[in-house]
């Protein structure tokens, strides 16, 4: 076993080991390959961090006539970010208000406080929220209570007499729709 | 011959002494009181909710689809399903009031002070995990209630400056509530999350047997750093008695009358829900309004218990303007066509239907019921 040693580490007392050269190789390959698999996880894990501004899509809502002049209903339609399991869920309400001739104000679902689905009452003309007792006015603006702003509206279009909004999103204070 | 087992076990697992430094540790004897006793009561709730989280996981289907009748079929069909999802909600609720009075506790017995200033660090970390588990725990109930405060908690989240939206997108696993986001709830509610529960609980332990037990507070009695240690190991010479077998009475009767405690409230409130379907246009939802007169009432359960799931608001529709849910209700068949686990589901569907009706100040509709 003396004969295998190396003349090189006798003669040159400050050169490296071959045990510590392997270390950093390994070392150096394990950097490598933790980062080659950190890239793709982080990637799958925080791939919606990213917003994609192209998740907004138009989404019939129905024909005109299904929306009166001067009232306002409840309008569903299938969320088109939408995954097959998703059931039920991908149902999402809006209210539709229809002003005269083709002039409407689609509202979100949300109360802009924290979310909650807002009721439209006839009696009162009055958007009212269940949770904290926000209420708004028959065009969206703020009437009383904690919400901030005024109903969030999508922004809508009439093709060959039928309504269309562009939707998909869940509207929030720092990203209305 | 037992006794040679037990020597040969011990050889190779090193049991014995691995008891000595955990459960046999010696602590000082003024600390066996009452007030020590909440940690180890937090302790048995985590531990009781992974068993219980386990068996629900058995047969909880987590996708947005079919949680919720998964969760029906859990209560009502899957023989004591609605006790482990009983055990496991009031666990819950257990486990956080006995986690914030043990904080109180080691607060006001100055605990946290030199040298466990990491063990109350790594508590508070502790707390904030725990408050996120009971967060995400209460979304797999994927109910009316769970989709709307996951609106909630995105529209918190929302207002985070700069990043708000980007973290909105990321809880939610995209623009707007799906599928995806009842994937990821789960994902940290079973492996995240209690991943690093148990890491930093094994954390918290082993400081706390490396520091040591605090001794009872004295008024008056300020910690000094330089001369802690010295003072600490001579009372622990002084007074101090191992863990186990001299101190840990009073830890063991608190944490048994803990599951006590969760093991009655679940068998007498029995599990919270589902309520309602999480069928976001269902816009009238439980939750009472409560500037209205006819807030939500709980409907009276003379024969079947009512679990308020709302599959009789849901199924059925609101209640019809003419006020009267007959037609509605045989218009769909009447009760007769849903069988749920036989009469007592039909009977609680009907107590339902009628004291829903009573609180709406509408006719109670006759329902015929099958069997009994």
């Amino acid at each position: 076993m003396a004969a295998n040693e190396p003349e090189s580490t006798q003669s040159k007392p400050a050169a490296i080991s071959r045990r510590s050269f392997l270390f950093m190789v390994g070392t150096a390959l394990n950097v490598v390959a933790a980062t080659l698999l950190a890239i793709p996880v982080i990637r799958y894990v925080f791939s919606s961090f990213r917003r994609n501004v192209a998740s907004q899509s138009w989404i019939k809502l129905g024909a005109l006539d299904n929306f009166p002049e001067n009232q306002t209903r409840l309008a569903t339609y299938r969320n088109p970010y939408t995954r097959p399991w998703d059931g039920t869920t991908a149902e999402i309400p809006c209210w539709v208000r229809r002003l005269t001739g083709e002039k409407f104000q689609v509202f979100a679902i949300n109360c802009t406080h924290l979310g909650c689905p807002v009721r439209w009452f006839e009696e009162s003309h009055l958007f009212m929220c269940p949770c904290h007792g926000g209420a708004y006015y028959d065009d969206g603006s703020q009437a009383s209570g904690p919400p901030p702003r005024r109903l969030y509206e999508y922004e809508y279009k009439i093709e060959q007499r039928q309504l269309w909004v562009r939707g998909g999103q869940l509207p929030t204070l720092s990203e209305p729709l | 011959m037992l006794r040679q087992i037990a020597i040969w076990i011990d050889d190779r697992l090193h049991l014995s002494k691995l008891f000595d430094s955990t459960a046999g540790h010696t602590v000082p004897a003024n600390a066996g009181s009452w007030f020590y006793v909440f940690g180890s009561g937090t302790l048995t709730c985590f531990i009781l909710q992974i068993v219980t989280g386990i068996c629900l996981a058995f047969v909880y289907v987590p996708s947005a689809d079919e949680a919720f009748t998964s969760l029906e079929y859990l209560n009502y069909d899957q023989p004591l399903g609605w006790y482990l999802r009983a055990l496991h909600f009031w666990g819950s609720n257990f486990m956080v009031s006995i986690m914030a009075i043990h904080m109180t506790q080691v607060f006001l017995f100055g605990a946290f002070k030199y040298p466990r200033e990491l063990t109350w660090i790594s508590g508070c970390v502790l707390l904030l995990l725990t408050l996120g588990m009971a967060f995400t725990g209460q979304i797999m109930r994927f109910d009316q209630d769970a989709y709307w405060g996951l609106g909630i908690g995105a529209a918190i989240m929302g207002r985070m400056p700069f990043i708000g939206p980007n973290v909105v997108h990321l809880l939610l696993g995209g623009p707007i509530i799906a599928g995806e986001t009842l994937s990821r709830f789960f994902t940290l509610h079973v492996f995240v999350i209690p991943g690093l529960l148990i890491a930093l609980i094994s954390l918290h332990l082993r400081l706390v047997l490396a520091k040591g037990i605090n001794e009872y507070p004295v008024p008056g009695q300020e910690v000094k750093r330089e001369s802690y240690a010295e003072e600490y190991e001579a009372l622990l010479k002084k007074e101090g008695v191992p863990f186990y077998p001299k101190a840990i009475d009073k830890d063991l009767v608190f944490s048994s009358l803990v599951m006590l405690g969760i093991l009655a409230c679940a068998a007498y409130f029995g599990p919270k829900g589902p309520r309602g379907i999480p069928n976001p246009t269902y816009i009238d939802t439980v939750r009472a309004a409560f500037y209205f007169p006819h807030g939500r009432k709980k409907s009276p359960a003379p024969a079947g218990r009512c679990f308020g799931c709302d599959i009789c608001v849901s199924h059925i529709g609101k209640l019809d303007s003419s006020g009267d849910l007959r037609s509605v209700v045989a218009a769909h068949g009447g009760l007769e066509r849903h069988s749920h686990a036989g009469a007592i589901c039909a009977r609680a569907c009907a107590a339902g239907i009628a004291g829903r009706a009573r609180a709406a100040g509408k006719a109670v509709p006759e329902l015929s019921q099958p069997g009994r």
